[in-house]
């Protein structure tokens, strides 16, 4: 059934709310997604706009005082939200995987690693018993490339360094040949030479099971290298999904192309920063109007954003925007980012 | 890779920073300075030497990054600095007074001259403590508070003044990070460590935080010891750059002449495993 299936997961107009001391507040607003089988989605944005809310609401793991107002999440045709407790755990960790930011708060300290792993491998394979989930964690292990796994899994986390824990984290996930990982900040916590490595096992254990992935980052750089697609999230909302290949070369959103700009990256050295001006609007403090108006370049005293701009569909995604930019240019009249290094001479660039 | 004659031009580019006249002490000042930890292995000890004979200058309005990965020594270095180990051997010197000086007058110095900017937002902030109050505690201590001052200081750091009564513990990581910035700078200090400022902020905030430490340097002519594992933020802001490995430096030079002309197996490395942000460039 799930093969004849034109999305893994498609997320229809959810709304997330939370309760707060002021009175509920939005945290996910009318965001709608969908990814297909082996595709992997990245889903970009700051720290507060609702990314990891949605792909907790996702996983059917919301905080408390956090709820799913309204909205449909579908994950191969069956709808998450009518599921019970455990419905969804059977789901979770097989056909549904996460790997989540801190590989140092998400194994649990005073277990070995090999049985921790061992009994996920058990709770979706009844049949398999203890022996056989332990060769099978030993497999995993050696899958993403730990040395020696049979003596490895019975350390104890603080043994292993963060890479290996992600890692491990990851064979984990990868046990049941999910449909869909989401990965939420997989690496951040990690050095980049063994983000690299880590990234590259995703990628290894990814291609052997066909498995889709949404992966929550605020790495461009990441994005670029590894994204099929990319939902850039601002204020609780989707304001641009788009081809990886189109977005980078042709944001349309100003807020996209604001981020893009904002990219350090060691071809723009010397060239100054680019800094989106201001603050992203707090939940509360979301205004009727586009959210991201006020920090807009284009929209700032433009009448038209004073209304919120629907998700509409353009040629090969979507776009919530009444001034969408053409070929990425950067918004109109932008101010002079300020001079981060005076002293560099702008033609010395990376040969 | 570049000639002789494109490394003289490139030197001769090298940020102006000031000839450092004998009146004019270096804003830091490392010595040949090893910090070794002893651990008990059996019977015997072993010794682990975090920092293995470091020795680094950051002259008066000048950036110097600092960049390795997790357990390089480069945070034993910075605690070192700040006073907070004892160095097993070797000298430290803020704005010319010894930070390990014996007599609590130059110590005292040394120390209120050099500020941080830990890490870890999450530890280095009391989280019963709200906004304001963290970033009014050093200008309280040296009776230079005023609100005004407070308010500037949030305001600098892109945080709401309507946020300042919240408790630490209330904010996000990225913010909490510029509460802790704003503190560091509270003092106007010659030379502050910038212990990984950024990698807890987002994207679009990393610039207007690396802009704003760019202004402040300008304004207030403060040196930067800017330790990082991100290249690519290092290589926008230092005019220095100092590659650690293993408790040692293993390369350090001009900023683009280590980015342009790595002479180190290590640095080659590091420079090589940095995403490119641009999905035409993948290694297929």
């Amino acid at each position: 059934m799930s093969a004849n299936q034109p999305y893994v997961l498609e997320v229809e107009n959810l709304v997330v709310e939370a309760d707060t001391a002021q009175g509920p507040v939005t945290l996910v607003d009318d965001v709608s997604f969908s990814v297909a089988p082996g595709e992997v989605l990245s889903l970009v944005g700051e720290s507060g706009s609702g990314k990891s809310i949605t792909m907790l609401a996702v996983m059917g793991l919301l905080p408390p005082g956090t709820w799913v107002a309204s909205g449909r999440i579908r994950f191969q045709g069956t709808d998450l939200l009518d599921l019970d407790e455990r419905e969804l755990n059977e789901l979770r960790g097989g056909r549904l995987a996460m790997v989540f930011q801190d590989p140092m708060t998400t194994l649990n300290p005073v277990r070995r690693v090999g049985s921790q792993l061992a009994e996920g491998v058990r709770l979706h394979d009844r049949s398999i018993g203890r022996a056989g989930s332990r060769r099978r964690v030993v497999q995993l292990l050696e899958s993403v490339g730990i040395p020696d796994p049979a003596a490895k899994a019975r350390d104890y986390p603080h043994q292993w360094s963060g890479g290996m824990r992600q890692r491990a984290l990851i064979a984990g996930a990868m046990a049941h040949d999910p449909a869909l990982l989401i990965a939420d900040e997989p690496t951040t916590a990690l050095d980049v030479t063994i983000q690299a490595q880590v990234m590259r096992v995703l990628a290894e254990s990814r291609a052997a099971s066909g498995s889709a992935m949404i992966l929550i980052t605020h790495d461009l750089g990441l994005v670029a290298q590894v994204a099929d697609r990319v939902a850039v999230m601002y204020s609780g909302r989707i304001v641009e999904t788009q081809d990886v290949y189109r977005i980078f070369e042709g944001p349309q959103h100003p807020y996209t192309a604001g981020l893009l700009a904002s990219v350090l990256s060691l071809e723009t050295a010397g060239a100054a920063a680019y800094a989106i001006p201001g603050q992203p609007p707090t939940p509360a403090g979301r205004g009727q109007g586009c959210p991201f108006q006020p920090r807009c370049e284009i929209g700032r005293d433009r009448e038209e954003c004073r209304t919120r701009p629907p998700l509409v569909g353009t040629a090969g995604g979507s776009l919530a925007c009444h001034f969408p930019l053409i070929d990425g240019a950067l918004p109109v009249g932008a101010p002079l980012p300020t001079i981060a290094r005076a002293a560099l001479a702008p033609e010395v660039k990376a040969s | 890779m570049t000639t002789l004659l494109e490394r003289r031009r490139l030197r001769r580019l090298e940020p102006a920073a000031p000839e450092p006249a004998a009146e004019c002490p270096l804003a830091l000042e490392v010595v040949d300075v090893h910090k070794h930890f002893r651990k008990r292995v059996g019977f015997t000890t072993e010794t682990f030497r975090a920092v293995a004979g470091v020795s680094l200058t950051v002259e008066p309005r000048e950036t110097v990054g600092l960049v390795g990965e997790s357990g390089c020594g480069k945070s034993t270095l910075v605690r070192t600095i700040l006073g907070l180990h004892e160095p097993t051997s070797g000298t430290i010197r803020v704005m010319g007074a010894d930070v390990n000086a014996y007599g609590s007058r130059e110590r005292a110095k040394a120390r209120s001259n050099a500020q941080v900017v830990f890490q870890d937002p999450y530890s280095s902030l009391d989280p019963r403590m709200s906004a304001k109050n963290i970033v009014a505690e050093p200008l309280r201590l040296h009776r230079q508070y005023s609100e005004e001052r407070v308010k500037e200081l949030f305001d600098w750091v892109g945080l709401p003044w309507e946020y300042a009564s919240r408790k630490a513990a209330a904010f996000s990581g990225g913010q909490r990070q510029r509460i802790g910035i704003a503190r560091a700078l509270a003092l106007r200090p010659r030379l502050v460590i910038l212990d990984e400022p950024v990698s807890a902020l987002d994207v679009s905030i990393q610039a207007q935080i690396i802009n704003l430490l760019a202004e402040l340097q300008r304004e207030l002519g403060v040196s930067y010891l800017f330790v990082a594992h991100d290249l690519s933020v290092v290589r926008h802001v230092s005019h220095r750059v100092a590659v650690m490995r293993q408790g040692r430096i293993v390369e350090q030079g001009p900023t683009e002449e280590i980015f342009l002309a790595p002479e180190n197996d290590y640095t080659r490395t590091l420079l090589s495993a940095i995403p490119i942000p641009d999905p035409r460039r993948r290694p297929s």
